[in-house]
């Protein structure tokens, strides 16, 4: 099974990810669209820095997920891939999944009161975000095919396939 | 193996979901008063208010998972035969059971709550009730100002009430919420044309021919009022098992593997006495997220695991009031020295955080919560902020800080 | 999407891509995704705190390190592109002014005053006298004031002041946008962009406006001078298309913009030693000397040389493997003609001091010995005909007939045929009876993000059936002369009924035995001033000024920031003005209210941003309309 997967040296922060996230997440899907969208399209991952390092931080869908384990109201759920996903419907905006996403990748919509988080382009081969990298930071490999040292990388990287 | 849980609510179901994926072929059965389906409690408010809510769990996680349920009273426990009594007369056995009947409505002895236009608030039942005896209604006193009581005040004033809540405390949302917060959040239910009455109690529902027309205080305040919603917190079930020699403190008393003190009897959710990982001190939690948790941990740990339960945070709540989100977490009015508290009350947001020389022991965020599960893995995990104190304080704090060094190590391992 | 709608240009490619050559189409997937904060014109370069960016959608930062807004950093960047944009109108022109007073110096004996009539017309426009003078002291006069137009002057520039109306005089010194220097427009507008200086959107895109007037004027400037220097361009019937390439000759694509090579190395190719040292390489058909891009029109209108393609697609001529020389001069020059020349036997020939690449030949132009420099590079190129490769030669067949060469003289030459007296009265008669519904100005570039002319000849179809009358500038020219819109035939298959009569008329009276050509070819991109003397000639006569006319603009397939300051000075000019490909404006909302409308308000012309071409022509139809309504005809 194919995950994405981040490799920070490769990130130069541009933020075309959060872009290419909020344009997929437009009602057009297409950038000059989306710029129009009133209220604005919504991104779910974050390009993050310190002074050492920089890289988008994404959704795990993890396997333990605090955020579907902490809903309140039965809005997330885990699709039959294995996405940690919402039906927006059920969400009364009570934002529990947003204080136990140690990630914090989890948002508020201001507009519908309702959580926002990836869904991993679950109708796309490809995510947006990992379509939008222009370095490859953001890649989408099985880890069966990732090399061993680049594996053992990542993980100590604290990170963790998704999908 | 025969498995027993009494009480259908996140405990009870988690617990059996949880027994069932760790042992295919147990025979799980689940007792429960509630004749409805499962359904998420904390929505229960909403059906006051909101038509399209659906506040029943998707699918039913129950029959999902091969479970068998009843509709009955438990009564009692037969710790001996390994039976569980009910109601009906009939006996249920056992190879492994769990308490998980969590809490009931605190109701006050008060001079006029017998009689119609009183209402609780802890169930599905309730909750119609106050629907249906709202209509037409005009006035509405609520007894608490806790999450319960400020929710029921909201969707009250929604449907066209006017709604006073009667809070004996000094603030709204007490041991939730610290005064700073419970200050923006009161401002924001009384602009909304909600009353807030702190300090205060109510002494004497006062009805003519039977209906209520109003609410005296225990200051002598007499305020108009045709339904009174008492929301005056919860207390754990634990009555229908005293007899059988279960320890009871606060709550039933469990050990780290979330069993009591009678052989093959197991405990989790609001019904249980437990450590509060911030204060250390025993307590009841009363929190869904906490109660999920420990249906997880009693569920493997029945069906043969030894998963040790380090204690809840008891205060981890999120909401939103009046469309403000508001979220505290763990030490929120710290007593004593050794704490370095800081407040940024910004205008539209607050935010305070406390902590313990290097550990963050506890967040309010009032207005904004981005990035709130991060000081949530802070707190609970103890992590040492260390130079990060700055970031945190800003609300500058990422994911990005803690790559590679810090696991989100939600679950016990 | 496929590359290009025309049938040349895809067989040279598929050729290519069978070799592993890549060309710009693979260059554009390679740099997919583009960042979509440079899309939308919100990121900023200006200050050594930044770079900054705005992200176009919820959270993040509103405003860039230094607290320029979106809004700001937006005005900012279309403002320095069309300050990019004047800058090259004005070097181009400038180089003009300068050749021109050297000639009339004596000091540059290949660069003869060609056209005397148009050194007289230009001489009293602009207030130098004419009488009794001989042509080198006018012309001296004259490239003596065009150089002044570069500094900063107390009075605005000429070049503006005497070549639009009374009204849009009025209307730039109302709003304070009268330029008073080419060059100094250009200062300014990157002064007012840099860091802490003009942070008020909507002051900052009147500055833009301000140094695209300037950019007007040195496009005029160049045209003016030009004609002096080559002569005004008059109707003549050429080939177009990848086809114009011959298997035996010598050939020699001129590529990039000013005359001032281009027309001398035509001019000596066809000297006879010349062919002759090209036969004597083995090139039975001599030399055939082939255009590219904008020298393309200039070559095409004044010497009758074939159009081999335009901008988009210019390294195909080179795919081709039988160009033995390709000679250009500055702007629009890929650098990676180089990489492919580097393919084949071909020399790439530079010859500009501010216009390298590595890998090329550098053969620098001299205005003192142009014609000897023109003989070098001719040589070179008959040298690299004997190493041509000829089992690699890929020449198309298709080219297609082109009427081109229709300067302002000529069309007003053509209908004084029709109206010796009063040579504009059929043009209004005919736009009054609705005979011709309005006149569309096609200008700009092919673009690698649309298939190549496919919004062109989408759009001239629909215009065309609607009886809009099609003028066509730049690699506008070079997309409808490759797919044959500038012949007769054209306009019996595609004009609109009134539209065929008029031309059919005007054509009959100049003695061509059928219609006018559909499209009527106006020269290169700073040619767009010719057309902007139609419409002002138009308007003067009908005693209105240009936001009342029922004229429009449209660069359906934009690149450069040259076209930006031209489309600007349209809207500027009251020219409600298409363009087919999203300028990077959109990250604010109040740049891309002024463009889109405040701008009416102001100027009476607007940006109409549409790239669907049908939709794009239906919006043209529809103002059109309005404006016939406006002036009290029928709609």
């Amino acid at each position: 099974m194919k995950q994405v997967f981040v490799i920070p040296e490769r990130c130069m922060g541009c933020r075309s990810c959060e872009i290419g996230c909020a344009v997929q997440h437009s009602k057009e899907k297409t950038l000059f669209s989306a710029v129009l969208q009133s209220p604005p399209p919504m991104k779910r991952l974050f390009v993050e820095s310190t002074d050492a390092i920089r890289m988008p931080i994404i959704c795990r869908h993890c396997e333990d997920a605090p955020c579907l384990r902490a809903c309140i109201s039965g809005c997330l759920y885990r699709d039959e891939k294995g996405f940690v996903r919402r039906r927006k419907e059920r969400c009364i905006g009570c934002w529990t999944c947003i204080m136990v996403c140690p990630f914090g990748v989890v948002t508020r919509d201001r507009e519908k009161h309702i959580a926002v988080k990836c869904d991993r382009c679950h109708k796309l081969d490809t995510p947006a975000c990992v379509a939008a990298c222009p370095t490859g930071a953001l890649v989408l490999v099985d880890i069966d095919d990732m090399p061993k040292e680049t594996r053992q990388r990542l993980v100590l990287a604290g990170q963790k396939g998704v999908g | 193996m025969r498995y027993l849980v009494i009480g259908r609510s996140i405990a009870g179901i988690t617990a059996a979901k949880e027994i069932r994926t760790n042992d295919s072929l147990a025979e799980i059965t689940v007792v429960s008063e509630e004749k409805a389906k499962a359904y998420y409690r904390p929505l229960i408010p909403f059906l006051i208010d909101r038509e399209e809510i659906d506040i029943f769990f998707p699918d039913d996680p129950l029959e999902k998972y091969g479970v068998k349920t009843l509709h009955e009273k438990v009564t009692g426990l037969d710790v001996t035969a390994k039976e569980a009594l009910l109601s009906s007369g009939k006996r249920l056995g056992y190879d492994r059971l769990l308490i998980a009947t969590g809490s009931r409505a605190v109701i006050p002895e008060v001079k006029g709550f017998q009689g119609e236009g009183v209402f609780p608030l802890r169930t599905m039942d309730d909750a119609l009730g106050i629907k249906s005896c709202a209509k037409g209604k005009k006035r509405a006193v609520v007894l608490g100002g806790g999450f319960v009581g400020t929710k029921v005040s909201a969707a009250l004033r929604h449907i066209g009430l006017g709604v006073t809540i009667v809070e004996r405390c000094d603030q709204v949302l007490p041991q939730r919420l610290d005064r700073g917060g419970a200050r923006i959040v009161a401002e924001a239910i009384r602009k909304a044309g909600i009353g807030i009455v702190l300090n205060d109690s109510v002494s004497e529902v006062v009805r003519e021919s039977g209906t209520i027309v109003s609410v005296r205080l225990s200051s002598g305040a007499l305020i108009d009022a045709d339904i009174v919603v008492i929301a005056a917190g919860a207390r754990p079930n634990t009555e229908p098992f005293r007899s059988s020699g279960v320890q009871v403190g606060k709550g039933i008393r469990i050990d780290e593997a979330l069993r009591t003190n009678l052989p093959d009897v197991y405990a989790a959710g609001d019904v249980v006495e437990y450590v509060d990982l911030v204060t250390g001190e025993l307590s009841v939690s009363a929190l869904w997220t906490n109660a999920e948790e420990m249906g997880r941990i009693a569920g493997r740990n029945m069906a043969g695991a030894n998963i040790k339960y380090r204690g809840f945070l008891g205060v981890m709540n999120a909401t939103e009031i009046m469309d403000i989100p508001v979220m505290s977490v763990g030490l929120i009015e710290p007593e004593g020295s050794g704490y370095e508290v800081v407040v940024d009350d910004a205008i539209g947001t607050y935010r305070k955080l406390v902590f313990k020389e290097d550990v963050l022991m506890g967040v309010v965020f009032v207005g904004d919560v981005a990035h709130a599960g991060i000081y949530t893995n802070l707190i609970r995990n103890r992590i040492p902020i260390g130079s990060l104190k700055e970031e945190a304080i800003r609300g500058e704090l990422g994911y990005i800080h803690f790559v590679g060094t810090v696991p989100h190590q939600t679950f016990p391992a | 999407m496929e590359k290009s709608i025309d049938r040349a240009t895809c067989s040279v490619l598929r050729n290519a891509e069978k070799s592993g050559i890549r060309t710009v189409w693979e260059r554009y997937s390679a740099q997919l995704p583009q960042c979509g904060f440079g899309e939308t014109g919100l990121c900023c370069r200006h200050c050594m705190q930044g770079p900054c960016r705005i992200s176009p959608f919820e959270d993040g930062p509103r405003e860039g390190v230094c607290g320029a807004t979106a809004d700001v950093m937006v005005a900012r960047g279309i403002s320095r592109a069309v300050a990019a944009g004047t800058a090259s109108h004005g070097g181009h022109a400038k180089h003009m002014a300068r050749t021109l007073l050297r000639s009339a110096m004596g000091e540059a004996p290949d660069y003869p005053i060609k056209d005397e009539a148009k050194l007289q017309a230009v001489a009293a426009r602009i207030g130098v006298s004419v009488d009794g003078r001989d042509a080198a002291a006018i012309a001296g006069d004259v490239a003596r004031k065009a150089l002044a137009d570069f500094s900063e002057k107390d009075s605005p520039l000429t070049w503006a002041a005497t070549t639009v109306t009374k009204g849009r005089v009025d209307t730039f010194l109302k709003f304070g946008v009268v330029p008073t220097g080419i060059d100094s427009a250009v200062s300014e507008s990157m002064h007012r962009t840099t860091y802490g200086v003009d942070a008020d959107p909507v002051n900052i895109l009147l500055g833009a406006i301000q140094c695209a007037l300037a950019d007007y004027s040195a496009c005029h400037m160049a045209t003016d001078l030009a004609d002096i220097l080559f002569g005004t361009p008059s109707p003549v019937v050429t080939k177009a298309n990848l086809g114009v390439l011959k298997r035996n000759a010598v050939n020699i694509a001129l590529h990039g913009h000013n005359p001032l090579l281009s027309d001398i190395v035509a001019q000596v190719s066809g000297e006879p030693d010349m062919t002759e040292k090209a036969k004597a390489a083995g090139a039975p058909e001599g030399i055939n000397v082939v255009g590219v891009c904008c020298t393309g029109n200039e070559v095409m209108m004044r010497h009758k040389i074939p159009m081999a393609t335009s901008s988009v697609s210019q390294e195909t001529v080179l795919l081709t493997g039988a160009v033995d020389a390709m000679v250009v001069d500055y702007q629009c020059i890929m650098p990676s003609l180089a990489n492919i020349a580097e393919c084949y036997h071909t020399k790439l020939i530079t010859t500009m001091p501010i216009a390298k690449i590595p890998k090329a030949l550098h053969i620098e132009f001299h205005e003192d010995d142009a014609k000897e420099s023109a003989r070098r590079i001719i040589e070179a190129a008959i040298e690299a005909y004997g190493k041509r490769d000829r089992d690699r030669v890929h020449i198309p067949d298709e080219s297609s007939t082109a009427f081109a060469g229709f300067s302002t003289e000529a069309i007003v030459g053509a209908l004084s045929l029709v109206n010796r007296e009063d040579p504009l009265k059929p043009l209004i008669d005919n736009i009054v009876a609705g005979n011709i519904y309005g006149v569309c100005l096609f200008a700009g570039c092919n673009t690698v993000k649309v298939t190549q002319d496919a919004n062109y000849t989408a759009m001239i179809k629909e215009l065309a059936k609607k009886n809009v009358l099609i003028l066509a500038t730049g690699c506008a020219s070079g997309a409808f002369a490759r797919h044959g819109f500038m012949t007769p035939e054209a306009t019996e298959q595609y004009a609109g009924p009134g539209l065929k009569a008029v031309l059919t008329a005007v054509g009959q009276a100049a003695g061509l035995g059928g219609p006018l050509p559909l499209v009527l070819h106006m020269g290169s991109c700073v040619d767009n001033s010719r057309a902007a003397d139609v419409a002002v000639a138009l308007a003067n006569k009908l005693g209105v000024d240009l936001p009342m006319l029922p004229v429009v603009a449209s660069a359906p397939e934009p690149v450069t920031e040259k076209a930006i300051a031209i489309g600007t000075w349209a809207v500027a000019a009251g020219l409600p003005t298409h363009l087919g490909v999203i300028p990077p404006v959109l990250g604010s909302k109040v740049v891309t209210e002024v463009l889109t409308s405040t701008a009416k308000d102001l100027f009476g012309g607007y940006f109409i941003v549409e790239p669907d071409p049908v939709k794009a022509a239906e919006k043209l139809i529809t103002v059109l309309g309005e404006r016939r309504r406006g002036l009290g005809l029928s709609a």
